[in-house]
């Protein structure tokens, strides 16, 4: 599984109070304070396009995307290279899953505790999408996603200890490897930070 | 299960040999200036003939709204051009000739977008594609997965000839006098890569039009803009051209003058050649500002272009390829893949009729449709994208082409299909109403990624959409098709000079603040092929260009007289009245009354011109000879590599083409059509640069001139590891007394 490309998609509770709008602000105040582990760049508003990438905060290493994709809202981080010092120690990948991980929960933490967006919304930590951006190196086969998840199942058990996780190769209407992982019991980012700890 | 490695290695053999050829040497380019070894100038012109753009920001410093952030990219010091860090982000325009598009190439556009940009094409107003957010080391694998669907991004950018622009009803319409698809398809890869388009001073830009009387070709605003005619010659009647030049927008529109009323099919290709030719050798080359061919033609005079031009077409050296495509004409056409059929009785889908009166254009042949698909400021994201390839299989064989207005249309479309169509374009998110109506605003970039914007043209564009959208049902039955087009700065990229309703980006200091404005443009004519420019009327804040739009409408929609066009309406009215309707609105609060005034739409930095950086719509002008002594350097670079390898007789006869690309770069300085023959090659050499001690260095003499005659009288005669290893060494002196060479040269002419 050759490739640095992953996306983590975390969904946005139902109950979110909170419009587009509101994350542009948000995302040009962290690129003024530098929050996140990354060459934080720009932010691009997408918003008039329908079930699109909604607000881009663009970063060298990936892109942060409150993402409309099927009319779910989340947070999507897409990974496109690793070059931040925190980053460069990646050998395998397992460190990579734990690092991609980090980097998406961190970012929803931080929206959470945003004093602009406090108390307004949560992120949904029993319910992912995971996707490899890379058709040349993790084509969508059934092949790839059996090496993918040799690596995703110890993984995730240790991000939810006791809990049966399902895990489901997402093959219709994408042509990317797509995965989709489900937990019964409702899970905050904050205490899946403190796993992947 | 092995995975390939590179894309390369996956699309070898599958890419059109030329354009497989092309992106190998972009490649190597790429990776010699990571070494430093191609100056910084000569590559950035390089990246751009392949369409690879700076944007915003690349000057490694932002403007976040308090100060300037210094972007400390990995990359450091190593530069994509002049003052452009290597890893900053940029744009990648990719060039779809006439806007001709098929669903392979949607869906690959759409893999692309996900992986290398933002999930996001976005349509131009030149019937590009673009994709923003692009990294420099993804774009050879990006050129080479285009180029496997058969896209080429060559010359997209830089002072070349850009896309062919055609008009997107082209075949279909009821208006046009024929076809103008294959001739504009012949005249894209005619003059692609052609060595008389390789040394302007600026680009050159050329549309296609059917017909004079609509807005679809926009010729009058092109270089080079050609409209379908016909005349009865001997009872038969001939196809043609009126042949116009010298149009352009810019920060001063121009009007195209028109060369020749009638230019005969045969004749389109030398003769648009010949224009090329008078171009580079009389245009502009040091002030870009005055480089376009509409500047030469204004110097000259339309009837001293006219005869350079047939003077130069005269002597022209004959071409099969001027007439080879008129064979086979129908090469280009769309073949319907649906039976021709009536719109049903209904019911039909909720907003189906909205959309049918202003999305549906019933094509020429009875019985099928012209659809538009509307893309908001002209995008359209990845997922989209392949549902509409998918859409377009099912309907009309996986055919749509890209237009001016940034939309996307669907041809051939049985009109029995249309509720379907229409309920599978609004399942994909594709079925807004409103097509060419005051709601489908053409608008560019501006400074959400262009280093030239000033004002946020689509932060406005999407803040006036969505009032318009609001408001659609209120509209007067007048305004709604108005035109409205909006630019980020005076460069005209929205082109807001043919609009209606034009704005462009300006900047006013209120106090100690930058306040961004925009101009307003009034008596602008898209019609009659842009048959004329607006004039500013008066610059309004930012954040109440909406009260313009509503005003000048309000005002229109009250006060036309019985269907009088809004350019005749302007005119009435007069621009003194108009400025007085709008002169309240320029009035801007207090910093400390009204913060919102000082911030652009859809941004909520404090506004600021630090971010705009030096433009790359023309890149440097690097001449020919530059450019072919760039070649040989690489050239000789492959040759170290083969050697490496022990590929010997690749490696010699290598460096001596290296060597050969040098001398004929140095020829081209004074004489322009080199023959590729090597023997010709040498003696042209020999002729102007040996015998005449031109090439002599300063110490060592005609020594470095001999390696050149050596190897082309040696040939491959030793391909011993050394005698391999010496050729090469020669060549890279061979090489460097080149560049002495030119450079003494360059400073000669500086003296005279």
């Amino acid at each position: 599984m050759d490739t640095v490309k992953y996306e983590l998609k975390l969904f946005l509770d139902d109950a979110a109070d909170v419009e587009l709008e509101e994350f542009i602000p948000v995302f040009h105040d962290w690129i003024q304070t530098q929050q996140l582990a990354e060459l934080l760049i720009d932010v691009a508003d997408y918003r008039h396009v329908p079930q699109g990438p909604g607000i881009v905060l663009v970063a060298h290493d990936a892109h942060y995307v409150m993402d409309l994709t099927d009319a779910r809202l989340g947070l999507l981080y897409s990974r496109r290279r690793e070059t931040h010092p925190s980053r460069c120690a990646i050998q395998s990948v397992e460190d990579r899953l734990r690092s991609v991980w980090h980097c998406a929960l961190t970012a929803c933490q931080r929206l959470e505790a945003h004093p602009v967006l406090h108390g307004r919304l949560q992120f949904r930590g029993n319910e992912l999408l995971l996707r490899c951006n890379d058709r040349l190196r993790a084509p969508n086969t059934t092949a790839a996603y059996d090496e993918l998840y040799q690596y995703l199942e110890p993984f995730l058990a240790t991000l939810y200890p006791g809990q049966r996780v399902a895990v489901a190769h997402i093959r219709e209407d994408t042509s990317r490897l797509t995965v989709a992982i489900k937990v019964p019991a409702l899970l905050d980012v904050d205490t899946l930070l403190t796993r992947l700890a | 299960m092995p995975h390939a490695r590179t894309w390369k290695d996956t699309l070898q053999g599958q890419l059109p040999p030329d354009l497989e050829a092309e992106v190998n040497i972009y490649d190597t380019q790429i990776e010699l200036r990571r070494q430093g070894k191609i100056d910084e100038r000569v590559f950035a012109e390089t990246r751009l003939r392949r369409g690879v753009y700076g944007q915003r920001y690349d000057n490694g410093q932002r403007h976040d709204g308090v100060g300037v952030q210094q972007l400390s990219y990995p990359s450091g010091e190593l530069t994509k051009g002049p003052n452009t860090v290597w890893d900053a982000p940029g744009m990648q325009r990719i060039k779809i000739p006439f806007g001709g598009l098929n669903a392979e190439q949607m869906l690959t556009l759409a893999d692309l977008a996900e992986e290398y940009s933002d999930a996001i094409c976005h349509v131009t107003t030149r019937q590009d594609f673009q994709l923003h957010f692009v990294h420099i080391e993804d774009t050879p694998d990006l050129m080479r997965r285009l180029a496997a669907v058969g896209i080429t991004t060559l010359e997209a950018c830089g002072n070349v000839v850009r896309n062919v622009t055609g008009c997107p009803l082209a075949g279909v319409c009821h208006d046009e006098g024929f076809d103008v698809t294959p001739y504009a398809h012949a005249l894209a890869y005619f003059l692609l890569g052609h060595k008389d388009t390789q040394d302007f001073g600026r680009k050159f830009k050329t549309a296609f039009s059917g017909c004079a009387q609509h807005a679809c070709g926009l010729a009058n605003m092109h270089d080079l803009g050609l409209i379908a005619s016909t005349r009865l010659e001997h009872g038969e009647t001939r196809r043609g051209f009126q042949f116009y030049v010298g149009g352009g927008l810019g920060a001063v529109p121009h009007q195209a003058h028109l060369l020749e009323a009638f230019v005969p099919e045969e004749e389109l290709l030398p003769l648009s050649q010949a224009v090329c030719r008078v171009f580079a050798r009389l245009g502009e080359k040091k002030n870009r500002a005055r480089a376009r061919l509409k500047f030469l033609i204004a110097r000259l005079g339309i009837e001293e272009f006219r005869r350079l031009v047939l003077e130069e077409r005269a002597i022209l050296p004959e071409d099969p390829r001027w007439t080879a495509y008129l064979n086979a004409l129908h090469g280009t056409d769309d073949q319907p893949t649906h039976p021709c059929g009536l719109l049903g009785p209904g019911p039909y889908p909720e907003g189906f009729q909205a959309w049918h009166e202003s999305n549906v254009y019933a094509q020429r042949q009875p019985g099928y449709a012209v659809v538009t698909v509307c893309l908001p400021l002209g995008d359209i994201t990845a997922q989209q994208m392949r549902a509409l390839a998918a859409i377009t299989r099912r309907y009309n064989g996986g055919r749509a082409r890209t237009t001016v207005e940034q939309n996307i249309v669907l041809r051939w479309i049985s009109q029995a299909d249309l509720p379907a169509l229409y309920a599978e374009l609004v399942a994909a998110g594709l079925g807004q109403a409103g097509a060419s109506t005051l709601a489908d605003i053409t608008v560019c970039p501006g400074t959400d990624t262009c280093k030239l914007g000033i004002s946020s043209s689509r932060g406005l564009a999407a803040e006036l959409r969505q009032r318009i959208v609001a408001r659609n049902g209120a509209l007067d039955e007048a305004v709604k098709p108005l035109k409205m087009k909006i630019s980020g700065c005076f460069n005209s990229c929205g082109q807001h000079h043919i609009a209606d309703i034009g704005f462009y980006g300006v900047s006013r200091k209120v106090g100690n603040h930058a306040v961004p404005h925009f101009q307003v443009v009034l008596g602008g004519q898209a019609t009659d092929n842009a048959g004329a420019y607006g004039l500013s009327t008066v610059a309004i804040p930012s954040k109440r260009i909406p009260d313009v739009m509503a005003r000048l409408t309000e005002l229109y929609a009250k006060e036309r007289q019985e269907s009088e066009t809004f350019q005749a309406f302007i005119k009435r009215t007069g621009k003194a009245r108009l400025r007085s309707l709008l002169e309240d609105l320029t009035r801007v609060p207090a910093y400390d009354e009204d913060r919102s005034y000082y911030a652009d739409w859809g941004n909520p930095r404090e506004y600021s011109l630090g971010d705009m950086g030096v433009g790359e719509c023309a890149g440097e002008v690097v001449s020919m000879t530059q450019f072919g002594l760039a070649a040989s350097e690489r050239q000789v670079f492959e040759a170290q590599i083969l050697l490496d390898n022990g590929e010997y007789h690749k490696a010699a006869s290598t460096a001596y083409a290296a060597m050969l690309q040098a001398a004929k770069a140095l020829i081209q300085v004074q004489y322009i059509d080199v023959k590729e023959d090597p023997e010709y090659v040498v003696q042209e050499f020999r002729q102007r640069f040996y015998d005449t001690q031109l090439f002599y260095d300063p110490f060592s003499g005609p020594q470095f001139a001999l390696y050149l005659f050596h190897a082309h009288d040696e040939g491959l005669a030793d391909l011993s590891s050394a005698a391999v290893r010496r050729r090469i060494a020669e060549a890279n002196l061979f090489i460097e007394a080149a560049y002495a060479c030119y450079n003494r040269l360059g400073q000669q002419q500086a003296l005279i």
